[in-house]
């Protein structure tokens, strides 16, 4: 190397440096732009036919821009499976939308609820806590495909994203959850099929699934089985151990981000713990003396549904038949659990929500969907019908209503008996014998409908029957009684 | 940090800017900012071991002050210099070889009978302490033999020592060679700047194309020797060969072209070993930086040739089997030293190697590169045990697909590909000589960047990366 000792070395060398400087910045540009391009192209995309997150943020970017969002719901698994968005919007007369994906972190629970509310001020905000654990990191996982990844790709405010990617990736891990083909150039080799597959999206893409779609996910219908309740007879068997999976300070820190962004926008918050069953988890006193003392001094709205846990409403049916450690909520748990919340709501944050059952547009959207007919009478729409109201009935007790109403491609006959005078009908069927028209013969059809937690609007006990076949038509009620 | 990161990817163009810039206005301020960049680079490993990096090298830099005034004094020289030995060398006893030569004294008391309570201590190995210790030791000695004279500019020797271009995995520079580019005045060169940035494209083409990807069979196939079919653990041994010389020529191509960035030049540790007609000749084409350290620092102290065929040969064992304890504190590389110092001593002259010609000189060549695949068994090896079973298992069948150890047929007939490319371009290179790599940058320039767009763009759509694959450079361990 040379020295340099005159002027004009100098301005040499710096002209040499900024032509350095040009070409390589060129080329940068030229190489950025090839991939931005076969990123929106999509080249690369993951199967997105079987991605909820990508779906449950699509839909929010889009239900938002119609009409309004009163409760989001942030956090993991657990929520998603653990909450029926439906029947929390029906039993709170609103829409709520949750935006939970698999092993979601408080720091990206923070990051989604901004999000969120950047596209649409909610009134409250629900955030889960078992997101306080860190369950699941987020590393990279082979293939390219993991969930987390999914969350942040799904979520489209770039400014946020660009304030999100270093708290939530590792920096060698930047590039990946910005670019689908970076993340996963391994289709190359790998994963042919699938980039087959997305050209041939490109050319014809996916229609959109009908329906109301508030970010649900349905991942077990059946609870604890017999069998595995056995397992926790086992001596000294932990099948969840809190002590193991404490909360950690940057879980905490986010905790009281989120709280002060809700404080910042004005939103309600409420933290909600949703349960596993009783015998499935240990030493959770330690972990909820922890989370009390993370917001001791901001007097939030904490709902805990593990401890005091109810035995009468969170039975094994509740959950996912496993005694593997992250037990998750069962679809009959998840309705259990949306009433628990929605009461929860109605009693601790009374005015907060509009009453949208007034609302047309509101009442369109969910009318027929997964909890309405349980909270509120159908209407004259050709296929339901009202076949009792206001009768005093069943020893004394009134009956405000039995409906035959429309669910899920069947039919379902509902009886709402009124708490007032009541005794405690939780678990307990009632039995309503009726003339009805079968293919066209009159034949009395007796329909047992069951009164449990999965439908608990407050107000009235709900009796709701299994599906019935569509062809029934129900002439008259000749009897009803309680079993 | 690693080179193929991308924290390296953001770190080396502000240190580029600043120091070409702001930095390179006097020579003091700007070694001051390399030693700062150094830290740096360093301490993203772990902070606390730079002040040991410190340590060893102010030490160093005070011996060699001590030992230059110490001119008439040979008692007090060779003092300052065992000194300085016991120190650089205690160092790597203490972190490296400790628990090894413990366990190994244990071992032989319970081979006689007498057994030992001992428990291995917990020590992490400084990342790069085998090499900056080493090539801090090229000072000493050099001063002591009269080669060098100490500087007295403190931050010079420091950013000599912590360069971290070449800091955590060589090449080892010789002091007389390296340190004076400390003490010039750089001036910008765009030609060298170009042919730096090309040097660590071909380096990350190198490893994220073909070593990290070779990587992922070898380590499928390692990871359960007994389920592996007898051909999948010839190819996993004979792959090793190229994964570790596409690994470490990678690293050292980064780090010549990274110094080349910042107006340094390293020396080049790496030339087309896979040609090599003896073995012999293969040593001064493989990692020359340490081969070269050991012939000049050991072999020829213990006298080198001089004294005859026998003290040759024991000469040339000593040397291997220090070679291979300074890889690794396990009897598997001694082993692996030892080995290789037996092929130099036997083969090169059982079969007179190294005078073969015309087609004779491809079957030579093919000799020592399968030997040296051989000898790999045990450097990559986990234990003794695993290497004795890859023998065990080596000539066995079974069904065990080849690929079922993580590439499949497409990447595998790829990863071929790719090593018989290189090394037909090392053969033209090696007819026609370096100039042809010269000639490429008179070539019309459309050519040359649509070579460019195809490396850079070939590393990005078709290498091996992302967090489920480990891309740590292999002599990172060392």
């Amino acid at each position: 190397m040379a020295s340099i000792n005159k002027p004009q070395d100098k301005q040499k060398a710096i002209k040499t440096i900024n032509h350095l400087f040009f070409n390589v910045i060129g080329f940068s540009i030229i190489i950025i732009a090839v991939v931005l391009f076969t990123d929106s192209k999509g080249y690369f995309n993951p199967d997105y036919s079987n991605d909820h997150t990508r779906r449950k943020w699509n839909a929010y970017y889009k239900f938002t821009k119609a009409q309004p969002v009163d409760v989001v719901l942030v956090g993991n698994s657990h929520l998603y499976t653990g909450i029926s968005p439906e029947n929390l919007s029906n039993a709170l007369g609103a829409s709520c939308f949750i935006l939970a994906s698999p092993g979601t972190t408080l720091t990206d629970a923070y990051f989604c609820l901004k999000e969120a509310i950047r596209v649409y001020k909610p009134k409250i905000a629900v955030v889960e806590t078992f997101s306080m654990n860190d369950y699941d990191s987020y590393k990279l996982k082979a293939g390219g495909l993991s969930d987390q990844y999914k969350s942040f790709s799904a979520r489209r405010n770039i400014g946020q994203k660009l304030a999100a990617t270093p708290l939530l990736f590792k920096s060698d891990n930047y590039l990946s959850a910005w670019s689908n083909t970076i993340r996963n150039h391994n289709f190359t080799f790998n994963d042919t099929v699938q980039i087959n597959k997305n050209i041939q999206l490109i050319k014809s893409p996916e229609p959109e699934k009908p329906g109301l779609y508030l970010g649900r996910y349905i991942r077990f219908n059946s609870g604890i089985e017999d069998s595995t309740l056995l397992k926790y007879n086992k001596p000294g068997f932990k099948a969840y151990n809190y002590s193991k999976h404490p909360a950690s300070e940057e879980a905490k820190k986010y905790l009281q981000k989120t709280i002060k962004l809700c404080k910042d926008n004005n939103i309600k918050l409420v933290l909600l713990t949703l349960p596993m069953y009783y015998r499935h988890v240990h030493n959770y006193d330690a972990y909820k003396k922890d989370l009390l003392s993370t917001i001791n001094d901001t007097q939030q709205k904490w709902l805990d549904l593990q401890l005091p846990y109810d035995t009468t409403a969170f039975t094994p049916a509740c959950f996912e038949n496993t005694v593997w450690e992250n037990q998750h909520m069962t679809s009959y748990g998840s309705r259990v659990a949306a009433y628990k919340l929605a009461n929860y709501i109605k009693s601790n944050l009374a005015g907060t929500l509009p009453d949208r059952y007034q609302d047309i547009g509101w009442k369109q959207l969910f009318y027929a969907s997964d909890g309405y007919f349980e909270n509120y009478p159908p209407e004259k729409d050709g296929v339901s019908q009202v076949l009792v109201k206001n009768v005093e009935a069943l020893n004394g007790m009134h009956l405000n209503e039995i409906s035959f109403v429309p669910y899920d491609g069947a039919k379902k006959l509902i009886v709402k008996i009124d708490k007032k005078n009541s005794a405690f009908l939780y678990g307990k069927s009632v039995k309503v014998l009726t003339q009805s028209v079968v293919n066209g013969q009159n034949v009395m059809v007796e329909i047992l409908a069951k009164c449990s937690f999965a439908y608990d609007p407050g107000q009235h006990y709900v009796f709701s029957s299994e599906k019935l076949n569509p062809a029934l038509a129900i002439q008259r009620i000749a009897n009803i009684s309680l079993l | 940090m690693l080179f193929n990161s991308f924290d390296f990817a953001i770190f080396m163009p502000i240190v580029y800017i600043l120091y070409w810039l702001v930095f390179n206005r006097n020579i003091t301020l700007r070694n001051a900012f390399l030693l700062l960049a150094s830290y740096i680079f360093y301490g993203f490993w772990d902070w606390r071991f730079v002040s040991l990096l410190l340590f060893s090298s102010l030490t160093d830099f005070i011996l060699g002050l001590q030992l230059f005034k110490a001119d008439d004094q040979p008692r007090k020289q060779k003092l300052l210099l065992y000194t300085s030995l016991a120190i650089n060398l205690g160092i790597l006893g203490i972190f490296k070889y400790y628990n090894f030569f413990v366990e190994s004294f244990v071992s032989t008391f319970t081979l006689f009978g007498r057994e030992l309570n001992y428990e291995p201590l917990k020590i992490i190995l400084p990342v790069g302490v085998s090499f900056y210790t080493f090539q801090s030791l090229t000072y000493i000695i050099g001063i002591y033999q009269r080669k060098i004279k100490p500087t007295n500019k403190i931050i010079d020797f420091l950013a000599y020592v912590s360069f971290f271009p070449q800091l955590v995995a060589g090449p080892i520079e010789r002091a007389q060679h390296f340190l004076p580019q400390f003490h010039e005045k750089k001036i910008f060169n765009y030609h060298e700047a170009r042919s730096g940035l090309l040097l660590i494209a071909f380096g990350l083409f190198k490893k994220l194309l073909i070593a990290d990807r070779l990587a992922i069979f070898i380590d499928g196939t390692y990871a359960d020797i007994p389920g592996a079919s007898g051909i999948s653990l010839i190819y996993a041994t004979l792959f090793f060969a190229f994964q570790l010389y596409f690994d470490f020529s990678a690293y050292s191509d980064i780090a010549i072209g990274t110094a080349r960035l910042l107006g340094f030049e390293l020396l080049i540790n790496f030339r087309r070993p896979y040609l090599s007609r003896s073995f012999s000749e293969f040593w001064t084409r493989w990692h020359i930086s340490l081969s070269s350290w050991f012939r000049d620092y050991v072999y020829f102290p213990l006298g080198g040739n001089r004294k005859g065929v026998s003290r040759t040969a024991i000469n040339i064992m000593i040397v291997f089997m220090l070679s291979g304890l300074w890889h690794g504190a396990s009897w598997n590389f001694v082993i692996w030293g030892t080995l290789n110092g037996l092929f130099l001593v036997i083969f090169d002259k059982l079969f007179k190697l190294e005078k073969t010609t015309g087609y004779k000189r491809i079957f030579a060549s093919l000799f020592v590169v399968l030997s040296w695949s051989f000898s790999l068994i045990f450097f990559r090896a986990h234990s003794f045990a695993d290497a004795l079973s890859v023998f065990q298992h080596i000539g066995f069948t079974n069904s065990e697909s080849l690929y079922n150890f993580g590439l499949n047929s497409m990447e595998f007939n790829f990863v071929i590909y790719m090593i018989l490319g290189i090394m037909a371009y090392e053969l033209i290179i090696e007819k026609v000589g370096e100039k042809l790599q010269e000639q490429f940058y008179t070539t019309k320039s459309f050519l040359r960047w649509s070579l460019y767009l195809a490396l850079v763009l070939s590393i990005i759509y078709l290498g091996s990366y992302g967090s489920a694959n480990d891309n740590t450079f292999i002599y990172f361990q060392f």
